[in-house]
């Protein structure tokens, strides 16, 4: 029962206040008494206190000096100021050095007093509470951080090893030779590894802040499409229309990953049975902003799903390797960049996507 | 010019250690190349053949994460070596890191020449290597003449 007990200290140069103030609350509160600010430190000192109240007018030192004087030691320690009506000085300085939660007219009032404590511990808890949730929350952050650079490293490493052996085997017999084996393990590892580089794509997308940086969209999307070669393979036909005059500037990470998905997305969905299987991208970077189209003849998107392609893990179809989250990574960078997409689809002759990305010039 | 170049590989990974030394010997691009295990190991190596340019590598292939001392721990050490060293050199940075902090500081080392990608791949180290010889012939070009 006393554990609940609010700490209370009060600070006063009379031995009867200090008496009187004890008797009136000791029943209620843990009451601490102080006749000089420096025998009020060593309360403070031994013991967590929530609440301190002091008189204004002591010898020594007066009330405001004495809360000036542990406010950076203990700033969470709600402080409460007595002082007489005419003294207008003694309460302004209060409010501006002491920071005192509240001030109290003498003769003090029980009543009064007692609902300050009460709010005042209130206000105190609640402080602290955050102040803990906020240090819970940095930590959390903190090993979210670490752990995400360690998996995107410890997951990958060994893959990356699994990958980097199939490449030589390649070499070396030519194209995995006549194993029927390698090619399912290569098709695998790949599908691990997209997933891999999704999660870590959409992390970093989501912590870090935008950044701005000179982007030529032709290098870029020329770096995409080499990139995307062993997906691809030669049977895509590409047509590339890119107009750009001026300066743009965005945040490069963002926008690559933006065309990578959509751009893998329209050679991994395509008709194995078309005559020709075509991706086109057309890009018009104008003085405000890019606009983006890429549009593919491909197995197209149900128009029951078309809502539903940017939500997290939604898959349309089984048809292929998707992992659910390269356009919920899209939609993501472009919210933050400030851009738009939108899709038109039709089951059976393809996709377009627009997309509009700002020009931070 | 080319197979005769002397490569060291920092890795704490063998197996790429393995693959990175077979895929240079497929590549045309060395038949001399020595692998690390450790940054501690590289930089004895080079401290301690500072003065030889005949053991000095003419490239340096280094991993970014390793338990220890890492890639970026290496760069900081190789900017005490001395400056005839470090002229000699190129160095490639090779990681599976997807870390864009990672790729901003490898960019932004005045010792990386080039940042690649694992797994490796026969064109990437082709064309890498190719740029850094016709650098080199255009540096070296006016002088033999």
């Amino acid at each position: 029962m006393s554990k609940n007990r609010i700490d209370v200290l009060f600070l006063d140069d009379e031995e009867n206040n200090l008496i009187s103030f004890k008797s009136a609350f000791r029943r209620d509160y843990r009451v601490h008494v102080a006749l000089t600010a420096r025998e009020a430190r060593e309360i403070l000192d031994q013991t967590e206190i929530p609440i301190v109240i002091s008189d204004q007018r002591m010898p020594d030192t007066t009330g405001v000096e004495f809360f000036q004087s542990i406010i950076d030691t203990y700033p969470d320690c709600i402080r409460i100021l007595l002082t007489g009506y005419t003294d207008i000085k003694a309460v302004v300085d209060a409010i501006n050095k002491g920071h005192v939660y509240r001030y109290l007219t003498k003769p003090w009032d029980e009543q009064e007093i007692r609902i300050a404590i009460e709010n005042g511990f209130s206000y105190y808890n609640a402080k602290k509470e955050l102040r803990e949730k906020n240090r819970k929350l940095q930590k959390t952050n903190d090993e979210l951080n670490r752990f995400v650079y360690s998996a995107s490293h410890d997951l990958r490493a060994p893959l990356t090893s699994i990958m980097g052996v199939l490449n030589l085997a390649r070499l070396e017999v030519g194209d995995f030779g006549d194993d029927p084996y390698l090619p399912l393990i290569d098709r695998s590892v790949k599908r691990l590894d997209e997933f891999i580089q999704n999660i870590i794509d959409y992390y970093q997308n989501i912590r870090s802040d935008i950044i701005r940086n000179e982007v030529d969209y032709n290098t870029v999307v020329k770096g995409i499409i080499e990139d995307l070669s062993m997906l691809s393979g030669n049977n895509i036909d590409f047509s590339v229309n890119i107009s750009q005059t001026g300066s743009f500037l965005g945040d490069s990470f963002r926008i690559k990953t933006v065309l990578v998905n959509i751009i893998s997305n329209a050679i991994k969905y395509q008709r194995p049975d078309a005559d020709s299987q075509k991706v086109s991208i057309d890009i018009d970077v104008l003085a405000d902003k890019a606009m983006i189209r890429i549009s593919d003849n491909g197995i197209g998107i149900e128009a029951e799903y078309v809502d539903k392609i940017f939500d997290m893990f939604f898959r349309a179809t089984q048809k292929n390797s998707g992992s659910g989250i390269g356009l919920f990574i899209v939609k993501e960078a472009l919210d933050k960049m400030g851009g738009q997409i939108d899709v038109k689809s039709a089951v059976g002759e393809g996709t377009t996507f627009s997309i509009e990305i700002p020009n931070q010039v | 010019m080319s197979a005769e170049m002397k490569v060291m590989l920092v890795d704490d990974n063998e197996i790429d250690l393995y693959l990175h030394e077979k895929m240079l010997n497929v590549a045309g691009i060395s038949n001399d190349v020595t692998p690390f295990l450790s940054v501690k190991e590289a930089i004895r190596f080079l401290k301690s053949n500072a003065r030889k340019p005949d053991l000095l590598p003419d490239l340096i292939m280094l991993d970014i994460q390793m338990p220890g001392l890492n890639g970026f721990d290496f760069l900081d050490r190789f900017e005490t070596l001395p400056q005839s060293l470090i002229d000699h050199v190129n160095i490639f940075m090779v990681s599976s890191s997807l870390d864009r902090g990672d790729l901003y500081r490898a960019r932004r080392s005045p010792f990386v020449t080039r940042i690649l990608r694992k797994p490796l791949n026969l064109k990437d180290i082709s064309t890498a290597v190719n740029y850094l010889l016709e650098e080199r012939d255009e540096e070296e070009g006016p002088e033999s003449d």
